[in-house]
């Protein structure tokens, strides 16, 4: 039986490190599910996690083709140049959750739906047909549709179901272009169950519904982990370098504009609210949808910077949120001042230093996102970015509210004593400071010196002009 | 050499602070008395920086003008350069800053002795230093935005200093709201002048009005708004009364001396664009003139020293925002170094000023303190508008944040009916 073409291997190299690192992950994954009810098992889990990222690690170090081929094909997986920035950014923010998940979901359920997550992740990135694409999302997707993440007993694994939706949709487009010969039919179908997944995945009007119940009931870093996996745009990425599945013209703009629209629509919506977690998957949808407006609007390099800053610096800020939450539980309703800065001053701090990089703090790689997409936007349209702007001082104004909420005030007296940052907690928040400091600081070291980014630039913006 | 010597000034404050937030996140959090000497040689050495910077410019010694640092990064082939400004205004206001900010920090020392928020308000200052260092050397609209920003943060947490009480935190937020919506129109400046492929430096944001008919109003529009939002002038009047919660020290540096005249900076250095559109020169003296006399009849019916400061200084800075749009941009540079030293001494004397009134009343006598009590009375009929500051608060709240937060009532309760959850059933009904 022949492979079909899809797994084939035009070069014919064997195993490789990124499939190593992806089969790395499904045997840690196997290997956790052995533990299940027998309590936190974050060394097991870190052990699998860290080779994994190793062998990644090695796989971007050794087998990036050179800028002028295509990328380097293997025998089920390839990191070409469109994928290698997401992919690292994306293990960064992976890295860090498993870091900052809280002692008492760190158990092998919790665990194994991670590295299986990752697996997911590195076949979705690793694909540029659209069925291997489907098959990674279904991978990532399949922990919380089985219940992986949700405590017994909670109506958390409801709550995730929505996720179910958005992975269905894009299968169903998969199939539709395996399946169906390229007529404007099937390319109609396929660009409407395409938005529907993106939409659904990205949390954009009216998705943003599902995508804040989600953050309100389930588990938050999970979720901001999955959801920073940022699938959609990948996928527009994967289809301006021409790979993925053929869609129609009006797939881009009307993306755009209702990235645009929600992104407002969900900040003006966060004035009304008080509960942090609520608050929390306003501001993440409102700031990623500005990466799905600049991509739509033509430049992905605006996009890819915004994209790296929404993942580390959202998945700080949920972390440094969940930190909060698991020490003092009553955080979770917003019902008044609590004053933890007090108590955790550094943990206060790492919060409003994510916060505020997300909404463009200078000396952060923020700034220079917010700068290179007010200028990317306008190329467009004035009022583009003024809508941007708007969605984004909002955002700020929902954040700062949200850590005088926290951390300002008088501490009540009800709450018992509990630690600063714990030493897992510092390395992983402390490694988010440091990558979004330093990014402010020597942004060429980030988007200039690496040759990975400028090609997959210059190459996605070629055939963008091509379009 | 000037190039050095500008690039060094914000360079130790930035190597200062983060010495200090390092040191502090790894748990080493430096003692009062570690940080008494670190205070004193970091300000001493930048005020010494500043004024050797400031006499080679006015001896005519090394380059001046627009000096190139670097490359931050390029994108579409469009490259985003740090550039600084050496020239004579830069200089003085660059001396005008370390001056105050070493003298302010230095009665800091003895005047938050032993408070809990001791470091912290060193470690902001320091931030603070960098942001106004930063943006008065800046030598492009976009690195002046980066100092802008981190002037207005550090600027709401010492307001935020005193957390425990809840007036401090809420004044904070609503100064945060107005810099941010306030630090949109530059962003949009920037943007604009980046658009037409410009690297929005001061020189070519002269040049750019003549060429563009839509650009020549939006832009210097924009530039005045801006500098409304940093100097809380016009349609931002409403927070610097609210910007007095933090400690006296803060409060003279921000609000007595550089924080406010930012906003006054950046019309300097874009008076030409300005002067070239009539209706942004027009916007600039209504907005100024207005904000002068609003603020100096409000001034007049204050009953705490620190809310008289305020207003005091709305003033000035109205009629700075006048001078600027009469073309007189000398006399507005003297108008800001004298008027922030005076404002800094009025406002580091506030704390006292019980004594100083008995003082005041034993050398003059009864008499004269009720003639001026006797004036007030006079105009009474002004007197309950000038109270409730001519009702600008309840006509945001009632105008801007009242509808605003009515709609997102109104989206809330539409999302519940999307979401068939608890948003409907906890709202009721439709707002």
């Amino acid at each position: 039986m022949n492979l079909p073409a899809w797994m084939a291997s035009p070069a014919g190299t064997g195993v490789d490190l990124l499939d190593l690192a992806l089969l790395v992950n499904l045997a840690g994954c196997l290997d956790l599910r052995r533990f299940r009810g027998s309590g936190p098992c974050r060394h097991r889990c870190l052990w699998w996690a860290g080779l994994s990222a190793l062998l990644l690690a090695a796989a971007l170090l050794f087998t990036l083709p050179p800028p002028s081929s295509e990328g380097l094909a293997q025998p089920w997986t390839r990191i070409d140049r469109v994928s290698a920035i997401p992919l690292c950014v994306y293990t960064l923010g992976w890295l860090m959750t498993l870091l900052l998940l809280p002692a008492r979901h760190s158990d092998a359920n919790a665990g194994s739906g991670l590295l299986l997550m990752h697996a997911g992740m590195l076949l979705y990135y690793g694909h540029t047909e659209a069925i291997g694409m489907a098959l990674g999302w279904w991978l990532a997707a399949l922990p919380f549709l089985l219940g992986w993440f949700a405590r017994p007993g909670t109506r958390e694994r409801s709550a995730h179901s929505y996720v179910l939706a958005g992975t269905v949709a894009f299968s169903l487009a998969a199939l539709v272009d395996a399946l169906l010969p390229a007529s404007t039919l099937a390319i109609a179908a396929m660009s409407v169950l395409t938005v529907l997944a993106v939409v659904l995945h990205k949390g954009i009007y009216p998705a943003h519904v599902l995508l804040t119940k989600a953050c309100d009931m389930g588990s938050l870093l999970p979720i901001a982990l999955f959801y920073n996996g940022h699938l959609g745009a990948l996928l527009l990425l994967r289809h301006l370098n021409g790979d993925a599945l053929p869609l129609a013209d009006w797939v881009f703009p009307l993306l755009g504009g209702l990235a645009l629209i929600s992104s407002l629509y969900v900040s003006i919506l966060g004035i009304a609210e008080r509960r942090p977690r609520r608050l929390l998957a306003y501001v993440m949808s409102s700031q990623a949808a500005f990466v799905l407006s600049v991509i739509a609007a033509g430049d992905p390099a605006a996009g890819l910077l915004y994209w790296g800053l929404v993942v580390i610096a959202s998945t700080g800020l949920v972390g440094s949120y969940v930190a909060t939450e698991s020490r003092c539980p009553t955080a979770r309703d917003g019902v008044a001042d609590l004053g933890l800065a007090v108590r955790t001053p550094r943990l206060a701090a790492m919060f409003l230093t994510c916060a505020l990089a997300l909404v463009g703090l200078p000396g952060t790689i923020g700034f220079w996102a917010e700068d290179v997409l007010v200028h990317a936007t306008m190329n467009r349209s004035f009022m583009l970015p003024v809508a941007l702007l708007l969605a984004t001082a909002l955002n700020a104004l929902h954040l700062m509210r949200l850590y005088c909420m926290l951390y300002l005030g008088a501490p009540a007296a009800r709450i018992p004593w509990f630690p600063d940052l714990l030493l897992r907690e510092r390395i992983a928040l402390g490694g988010c400071a440091f990558l979004l400091v330093a990014g402010g600081l020597w942004p060429k070291a980030v988007i200039d010196s690496w040759p990975v980014f400028s090609w997959s630039v210059q190459t996605v913006a070629a055939r963008t002009a091509g379009q | 050499m000037n190039l050095l010597l500008a690039a060094m000034l914000p360079g130790l404050q930035a190597a200062g602070f983060l010495l200090l937030a390092s040191l502090w996140l790894i748990g080493r959090t430096p003692a009062e008395a570690t940080l008494r000497p670190f205070t004193l040689l970091s300000d001493g050495t930048s005020l010494a920086l500043a004024l050797l910077l400031f006499v080679q410019v006015q001896a005519g010694l090394g380059p001046t003008g627009e000096l190139l640092v670097g490359e931050w990064f390029e994108m579409h082939g469009h490259p985003y350069r740090a550039w600084l400004v050496v020239d004579t205004l830069s200089t003085t206001m660059v001396l005008l800053t370390t001056t105050l900010i070493a003298t302010v920090r230095l009665f800091a020392l003895r005047y938050l002795h032993k408070d809990a928020g001791f470091f912290r308000f060193f470690l902001l200052t320091q931030l603070y230093a960098l942001g106004s260092l930063t943006v008065f050397l800046a030598g492009s609209l976009d690195l002046l935005l980066a100092g802008w920003e981190l002037v207005g943060l550090t600027s709401v947490l010492l307001i935020a200093f005193f957390h425990q009480r809840p007036a401090p935190v809420r004044n904070a937020l609503r100064v945060f709201a107005s810099y941010r919506f306030a630090d949109i129109a530059l962003l949009l400046a920037v943007a604009l002048v980046l658009h037409q492929g410009g690297e929005a430096r001061w020189s070519e944001l002269d040049r750019l009005p003549a060429d563009e008919g839509a650009l020549a109003l939006l832009l210097p529009c924009l530039l005045v708004l801006a500098a409304c939002g940093k100097s809380s002038v016009g349609p931002f009047f409403g927070w610097l009364p609210r910007a007095l919660e933090g400690p006296t020290p803060s409060t003279a540096v921000f609000y007595g001396a550089i924080s406010v005249h930012a906003g006054v900076y950046l019309l300097i250095r874009s008076a030409a664009a300005i002067a070239a559109s009539p209706a942004a020169t027009a916007l600039l003296f209504l907005l100024g003139l207005g904000s002068a006399l609003a603020a100096t009849w409000i001034g007049r019916a204050q009953t705490d020293v620190k809310s008289a400061l305020a207003y005091a200084t709305l003033a000035q800075l109205g009629l700075m925002f006048v001078e600027v749009s009469l073309g007189l941009t000398t006399l507005a540079t003297l108008h800001i170094v004298g008027h922030a030293c005076w404002r800094t001494a009025e406002f580091l004397r506030a704390p006292s000023a019980l004594r100083d009134f008995d003082e005041w009343r034993n050398a003059l006598g009864v008499a004269a303190a009720h003639a001026a009590q006797a004036s007030a009375a006079a105009s009474r009929r002004a007197y309950a508008p000038a109270l409730f500051q001519l009702n600008y608060d309840a006509c945001v709240d009632r105008f801007l944040i009242a509808p605003l937060g009515r709609l997102a009532r109104a989206l809330a309760w539409l999302d519940g009916y999307l979401a068939r959850g608890s948003a409907r059933a906890r709202l009721g009904g439709p707002p």
